[in-house]
């Protein structure tokens, strides 16, 4: 399995290497484009993107001398007809300057792409809410040479999916940044705090009404605060446990390592680090963390590789609550 | 199932079209109950049915048209457990053609057991319904397995920002809906699709809710922000430590409670409403969206507009749960 890395400049390149990434993927943002159309339009991100094609040569050209692959995420849910065709030469500039492929986020695009034969791999977009083997079986009609599978996939789904088109690579999350709803169909942004972050996050006041208008009773509301109770854990465990990391800066929150062994035997070929955003030290742990993993189960049983996964952060009590886990069917809590 | 007043072949695809002189008015339902009570209250209401979704009819006024309902969409667009049994699917066909009325289908985004599912309930279809998808997997199916289902893109495949909190329109760096790029509409062609289904975005102006080609749809008055697999209502009688998990099974909780989200600091009077049912976080019209979408209608860019028929942030009682 490869370990795909997410970077944000052409440095992060030899440090994420050395710790064992395979692949990098990046955003490309160049300030020309921010001045005309905005900072977040090319892909969902207002930070951690290579701000010009000379960081993106440089970003290529390190990732090339080591062996490695440069993957370029062009994955807004969509782009309006105004901006159309200069991303359509952007794309063309990007395949030129030797990126080993674009991950599009609007199947409109890939479907353009694929009929300018440009010198790049099309990689499908968790963007793009691949959650059938019909959607997989499209992506290859448009000249996907690989899936990267959404967030909200069970191992069960991604093996039927995976087996339907042996012909296509799939890559799956294992690391970081959950979402709380499918981020394909997520027509809202992160705002900044004081108007009231991502939505996900929940910062409302709520009232339950029941649908027949009749008033609550005592006992539902108290299954509904139950409910909310809960909810409001998960949300902190999707939210990186409050952004918080161990002793040794190893990151919490959304994770499928001990699931690796699974994902393996699914016909997934990449796994998946999220958080172009984040730190530079964040990223390293997460790809020692994944690398490790990778190493242990090539040689070792299911059994064993997911406990060595489990017991990385020394934190069971975390693993054991299931709202940590990308694939609950392989939590402990659920066995 | 027999053919409805408006089945005929399979649409021509996103042609240019002639711009329609008048709108029709369709209702969607999730649940064929719900439908059936209101197909039975219909006759009586006459021109006052919004009222019969809890509905104030002033915001309509500016409409043409708005006195005849044509149209019921049955079939919930967000989540795959709400997909309707085949029994619920002859209930609710049947009730519409005794209506009189046109009958279309929605469906959600679906795993490839939920495609399996919707096969059944396409093979009841007669020729020429028209089925709105919001699932390009599904599309793909659609368009070869049932060639004389007439596929309309649904709003989940329509992307465009739809932040009901975001201060300013400048905030949202707005460029328009996703339907509209060239990728987008020869992917749709090659579908035969003719029909797209929108929502109004906050801050819209008139000319947003248009297309170069094909004809539109606009749902009102609520438009959804976002949505998801993970739904909370969903897990309210799951233990804890299967909550929230991946493909988790429900009781169709949604359907027996909404809730009201307010921002925490005051919200000032311009504040869209937000709600949330089920799995999904909806947003309802402003004054300003309305007249957006009024002055669409009169520019002719839009020939039907969907009413949400289910239990909402502003129902009243009248069709019970």
């Amino acid at each position: 399995m490869r370990l795909v890395a997410p970077i944000s400049a052409p440095e992060d390149i030899p440090v994420l290497a050395r710790a064992g990434a395979d692949e990098f993927y990046c955003g490309l943002a160049p300030r020309e484009w921010q001045a005309r159309f905005g900072r977040s339009t090319l892909n969902r991100r207002m930070s951690g993107n290579l701000q010009s094609f000379e960081d993106l040569a440089r970003t290529i050209a390190l990732a090339h001398e080591l062996g490695k692959r440069v993957s370029v995420a062009f994955n807004a849910q969509s782009y309006s007809a105004d901006r159309w065709n200069d991303l359509l030469a952007m794309l063309d500039r990007v395949a030129a300057s030797g990126a080993d492929a674009v991950i599009v986020g609007d199947l409109g695009l890939l479907a353009a792409l694929y009929e300018r034969r440009l010198p790049v791999r099309l990689h499908l977009s968790s963007v793009a809410s691949c959650h059938n083997a019909q959607t997989a079986e499209l992506a290859a009609d448009l000249g996907a040479a690989r899936v990267i599978l959404p967030r909200h996939v069970t191992l069960g789904e991604m093996r039927r999916i995976c087996r339907s088109m042996p012909a296509l690579e799939f890559e799956a999350f294992v690391l970081n940044d959950g979402c709380v709803f499918e981020e394909g169909s997520c027509h809202t942004l992160h705002l900044p705090g004081p108007l009231g972050g991502p939505i996900c996050l929940q910062r409302f006041h709520h009232e339950y009404h029941r649908s027949d208008g009749e008033a609550l009773r005592e006992s539902e509301l108290e299954r509904l605060q139950s409910n909310d109770e809960a909810w409001e854990k998960w949300l902190w465990y999707m939210f990186s446990c409050g952004f918080t990391v161990t002793a040794e800066g190893l990151p919490h929150g959304p994770c499928g390592l001990c699931a690796i062994p699974q994902l393996a035997a699914a016909g997934v070929a990449a796994v998946k680090i999220a958080g172009r955003e984040g730190p530079l030290e964040r990223r390293l742990k997460s790809v020692e963390m994944t690398r490790a993993v990778l190493e242990r189960s090539a040689g070792a049983g299911k059994r064993e590789a997911a406990a060595f996964a489990r017991g990385l952060r020394g934190k069971p009590e975390l693993c054991q609550s299931g709202f940590m886990c990308y694939y609950r069917e392989v939590s402990p809590g659920c066995d | 199932m027999g053919q409805t007043p408006e089945a005929s072949a399979r649409g021509p695809g996103l042609r240019a079209v002639n711009r329609p002189a008048t709108v029709r008015w369709a209702v969607s339902f999730t649940e064929p109950d719900r439908l059936v009570r209101f197909l039975t209250s219909l006759c009586a209401a006459g021109t006052d049915w919004p009222r019969l979704l809890g509905l104030d009819l002033p915001e309509w006024a500016p409409m043409p048209d708005h006195q005849r309902v044509s149209r019921i969409h049955f079939g919930n667009e967000f989540c795959e457990r709400l997909l309707p049994s085949a029994r619920e699917l002859q209930a609710a066909f049947g009730a519409t053609s005794a209506s009189g009325l046109d009958f279309g289908l929605a469906l959600p985004m679906l795993t490839d057991g939920g495609i399996e599912e919707a096969d059944v309930l396409l093979a009841m279809l007669p020729e020429g319904t028209e089925v709105t998808v919001n699932d390009w997997g599904l599309m793909r199916r659609l368009t070869r397995r049932f060639p004389g289902l007439r596929p309309t893109a649904g709003r989940l495949l329509c992307r465009m920002l739809k932040e009901p909190r975001a201060p300013s329109a400048a905030f949202l760096e707005l460029g328009g809906h996703g339907f509209m790029t060239a990728g987008l509409e020869r992917l749709l062609e090659r579908f035969g699709v003719g029909r797209l289904e929108i929502d109004v975005p906050p801050f819209a102006r008139s000319t947003d809710l248009c297309a170069q080609r094909g004809r539109i749809s606009v749902h009102t008055p609520f438009g959804f922000a976002t949505t998801g697999r993970i739904c909370r209502i969903g897990n309210l009688h799951r233990p804890m430590e299967r909550k929230f998990a991946t493909g988790h099974t429900c009781a169709r909780e949604c359907l027996r409670y909404w809730w009201e989200l307010s921002a925490r600091q005051e919200p000032d009077d311009a504040s869209m409403r937000i709600f949330q049912r089920g799995n999904t976080i909806f947003y309802r019209h402003t004054a300003a969206m309305t007249q957006a979408l009024a002055g669409a209608v009169a520019a002719g860019s839009i020939d039907r507009i969907v009413i949400s028929g289910d239990c909402n942030a502003a129902r009243r009682a009248d069709l019970g749960a």
